[in-house]
């Protein structure tokens, strides 16, 4: 690794002081300090809620504080809005992509800084381009400003933000930009996130970075420096080269983290009879030949880059989007039209990975998020009248089995917090006693802990006779949870591995059947 | 965290109520008669139909979406009625219902087969209502003689309570039923609410659409019936005043236009209040072109007090 931990970092680019933040009923940062140095790469770790995002959001200008003190190149700091933070090179990459897609690429890395492009009243196109192709160069994208957006991948547009803070602290005549990353890496495979990382390293020279991430390995690896958030308080300072996952574990949890973080011992691996198989599926432009098969009381997980075909792939077992070939059997019985509501009378159900949208219904009270699936199964005397009493008891069971953290059943679901949210959509579909599940991500934007909790409600299921195909971008849980391992790449199953526990397969043996 | 939740829910009641008490003291101490049975009956009388109409309102509200031919199809149900009272007597009910019904599903299967938005489905189906009306009655008012027909909206079943005032409250139960004891108005609810979860979740999102808009149009074509037996004829563009008054009924009493909150019991109350609104001004000699002004105001300062704007991530 370059010596780039040796270089001159002594001057201080940001220092936070007694930064205080509430919000009504909750405290999110309670006089937090933190300093980035010139050319830092800094991050910093906690569960959901713990305050990462807001001190970030502070030091964008997006949020103000109670109280506390910003420094900026030593100099005091206060940013009314973004662009302010901004003017001062401070930079925030968001989760949510701050591009907008119908633009080309030079368009969106000048957004709502094109005075500096305008003669007589007339934009410069010409010179914004060149701008914006010497911009790429110097950072060593192989992105043409000249295409549209969005016909760049997540990944890449990616890139493009990150690149629009260099462009703008240029223009502005800032040295050495500030950049925010907020969870960068929810959303990219395992290979960009490499990727990622490279340009990240790379232009430390130039620029330093404060960077949030759940994972706690992705931390070690890209960070000099990290701190501990845990409940709006900054607990802990570390240098990460002498860091160990399980150390920072213990520190955010307050216990130390165990190999058995996935179960492994709970893995069953007297498996019964074949419940669900696929044969030779095929969706245009997705996938194709896909066929393997599923026992009851066993996890086959899926694996691959996104984009591989996995997440459609999920979608057409569940009977949500159409497929164009293959057949798909349930106990012996070929389904014959594969539509939602088939699968799910056959006992397949399907639990998305987008939490938010297709998931649960944030305004709407847990008890009705529970039941919705289970609604033509609990009638009164057949007719198609609601059981409340019945669905409100449905809805306490789970929220006693699965720990789901609310203050009543009647309360909205987006109060929750995204592990309690997943753990409502887990409740949703086992509540409807189905035999096979299909789980997409179900641990994405998921702190530790709640993570814990959902491996140990599978591996439950499980031993009660539930079958999973589990489709994941997360590597370790991959591993970690299935008894055999699929692996795609470009819609095509390129191998399968067994996965017992005790002998687990590496992950750079999976990742070189993915890319 | 409980608490935005339950603040929030009786929030939400605490207002039209208390907005109710306000009019009702006020109105009630200008001018004692505002206060007396009889005028109550009145109020009855004169809210009646737009209950109806706003309950099929609310449900489509509820689900998301909305429905602006509410107002043609008080009219040509109401003319067509009345067209047939000669050969039907009280049986002409139900030719008005049919077209309303009739029209409605013609409202809910192009929203979902041909996926154009409800507000301009609607907003087309309007003129083409009317226009039809229009060519129905030869331009002119469609007289309604006959007694049977008419007593069921004057008459008087029991006691002093006027009969159009019965019809308004079994349709206001049996919809409130509707809506939280069964599997159709929980499914209103959670389309509303996340269409996109709702139909991963295995709810016939499509058929529940179509089932609603046909619901609106039912409910309004048994309005236009109900009208024009009180107006004793049917006339173009009778319906019309109700297009409005049924939404901002259906938003001041508490039912959310993002969807999925709110529900048709909380819709009497916006009922009440627009009448209240109507009757108490009518007594204090009003001039009727303020008091449109008035119910605008009204249902502008509603909908900014109930609307989710957390919901809304850009105000277009």
């Amino acid at each position: 690794m370059p010596d780039r931990r040796e270089k001159d970092t002594k001057a201080s680019i940001l220092q936070a002081e007694n930064i205080t933040k509430s919000f009504p009923g909750v405290l999110a940062l309670d006089e937090v300090t933190i300093e980035v140095k010139q050319g830092e790469i800094v991050g910093i770790a906690g569960e959901n809620g713990a305050g990462k995002s807001t001190l970030l959001n502070i030091i964008a200008g997006i949020y103000r504080p109670d109280s506390g003190l910003l420094l900026l190149r030593s100099e005091p700091y206060s940013p009314h809005n973004y662009q302010q933070a901004n003017k001062n090179g401070v930079f925030m990459v968001f989760q949510e992509q701050g591009l907008v897609p119908s633009l080309y690429v030079y368009e969106n890395l000048f957004l709502a800084n094109e005075e500096n492009f305008i003669s007589n009243g007339i934009l410069n196109k010409k010179k914004m381009i060149k701008e914006a192709v010497d911009a790429m160069e110097n950072l060593n994208l192989k992105i043409d400003p000249t295409k549209l957006t969005w016909s760049y991948s997540f990944h890449e547009r990616q890139m493009i933000e990150i690149s629009k803070a260099f462009t703008l602290a240029k223009i502005r005549e800032i040295e050495m930009p500030l950049i925010l990353l907020d969870e960068p890496t929810s959303g990219l495979s395992d290979v960009e996130i490499e990727i990622l990382f490279e340009k990240v390293k790379e232009y430390s020279a130039r620029a330093s970075f404060l960077f949030i991430s759940h994972r706690l390995s992705e931390l070690i690896e890209l960070c000099d420096r990290m701190y501990i958030f845990k409940d709006g308080k900054n607990i802990k300072s570390l240098e990460t080269a002498h860091t160990s996952e399980s150390d920072i574990h213990e520190y955010m949890v307050g216990r130390k983290r165990e190999r058995e973080f996935y179960r492994e011992d709970r893995q069953i691996t007297a498996v019964g009879e074949e419940i669900f198989r696929v044969s030779r599926l095929a969706k245009d432009g997705a996938f194709t030949d896909i066929s393997f098969g599923l026992h009851q009381k066993e996890i086959v997980g899926i694996g691959g880059v996104v984009g591989c075909g996995k997440t459609e792939l999920g979608l057409c077992m569940a009977g949500i989007e159409k497929l164009d070939q293959g057949t798909i059997t349930v106990e012996g019985k070929s389904i014959h039209k594969v539509t939602l509501k088939n699968m799910m009378k056959k006992g397949v159900g399907y639990v998305p990975g987008d939490r938010k949208n297709e998931g649960i219904i944030g305004y709407l009270p847990v008890n009705w998020n529970v039941t919705l699936p289970s609604i033509p199964d609990i009638t009164v005397w057949g007719l198609p009248f609601l059981n409340i009493k019945r669905e409100n008891e449905i809805t306490q069971t789970f929220v006693s089995k699965f720990k789901i953290k609310t203050p009543r059943i009647t309360t909205m679901c987006y109060s929750l917090s995204g592990g309690n949210q997943q753990k409502v959509l887990m409740a949703k579909w086992v509540a409807k006693n189905l035999k096979v599940i299909i789980l997409d991500n179900p641990t994405r934007g998921i702190d530790v802990g709640a993570k814990e909790e959902i491996y140990a409600i599978l591996r439950d299921l499980v031993e009660q006779g539930l079958s999973i195909v589990l489709i994941t971008d997360d590597l370790l849980e991959l591993i970690g949870l299935s008894n055999r391992i699929v692996i795609m790449k470009d819609g095509v199953i390129t191998n399968e591995f067994e996965s017992p526990p005790g002998n687990k397969t590496a992950e750079n043996e999976l990742v070189k059947y993915m890319v | 965290m409980a608490d935005i939740v339950t603040r929030r829910k009786s929030l939400g009641i605490v207002i039209p109520v208390s907005f109710i008490a306000v009019l009702v003291l006020s109105f009630g101490s200008i001018n004692p008669r505002f206060l007396s049975i009889a005028n109550v009956y009145n109020l009855i009388r004169q809210t009646s139909v737009l209950m109806i109409v706003a309950i099929g309102a609310t449900f489509v509200i509820l689900m998301g979406s909305i429905d602006l031919s509410v107002g043609a199809i008080i009219t040509i149900s109401g003319i067509v009625s009345a067209i047939f009272v000669p050969k039907l007597g009280t049986g002409a009910i139900v030719a008005g219902v049919a077209i309303g019904g009739f029209a409605g599903a013609i409202n809910g299967l192009v929203f979902v087969y041909g996926r154009v938005p409800s507000f301009l489905v609607t907003l087309a189906m309007g003129p083409i209502l009317e226009g039809l009306a229009l060519i129905i009655c030869k331009g002119s008012p469609v007289v309604i003689k006959d007694m049977n027909f008419l007593k069921i909206a004057s008459g008087k079943l029991m006691g002093n309570f006027p009969n159009i005032g019965i019809w308004a409250i079994l349709i206001y139960c049996f919809f409130t039923f509707v809506a939280f004891r069964t599997r159709y108005g929980r499914y209103v609810f959670t389309i509303g609410a996340g269409e996109k979860a709702s139909q991963f979740s295995g709810v016939s999102v499509r058929r529940i659409k179509i089932i609603t808009f046909f619901v609106s149009g039912f409910l309004s074509g048994l309005a236009g019936v109900l009208f024009s037996a009180r107006c004793q004829s049917g006339t173009a563009r009778m319906g019309e005043p109700f297009i409005l008054d049924s939404i901002a009924a259906t938003v001041v009493g508490g039912t959310a236009l993002t969807g999925g909150s709110g529900g048709p019991h909380r819709t009497i109350l916006g009922v009440i209040i627009m009448g209240i609104l109507s009757n108490g001004m009518n007594l204090l000699n009003v001039h009727p072109h303020v008091q449109i002004i008035i119910k605008g105001v009204v249902t502008i300062l509603a909908v900014a007090a109930t609307l989710d704007r957390s919901r809304l991530e850009f105000v277009k």
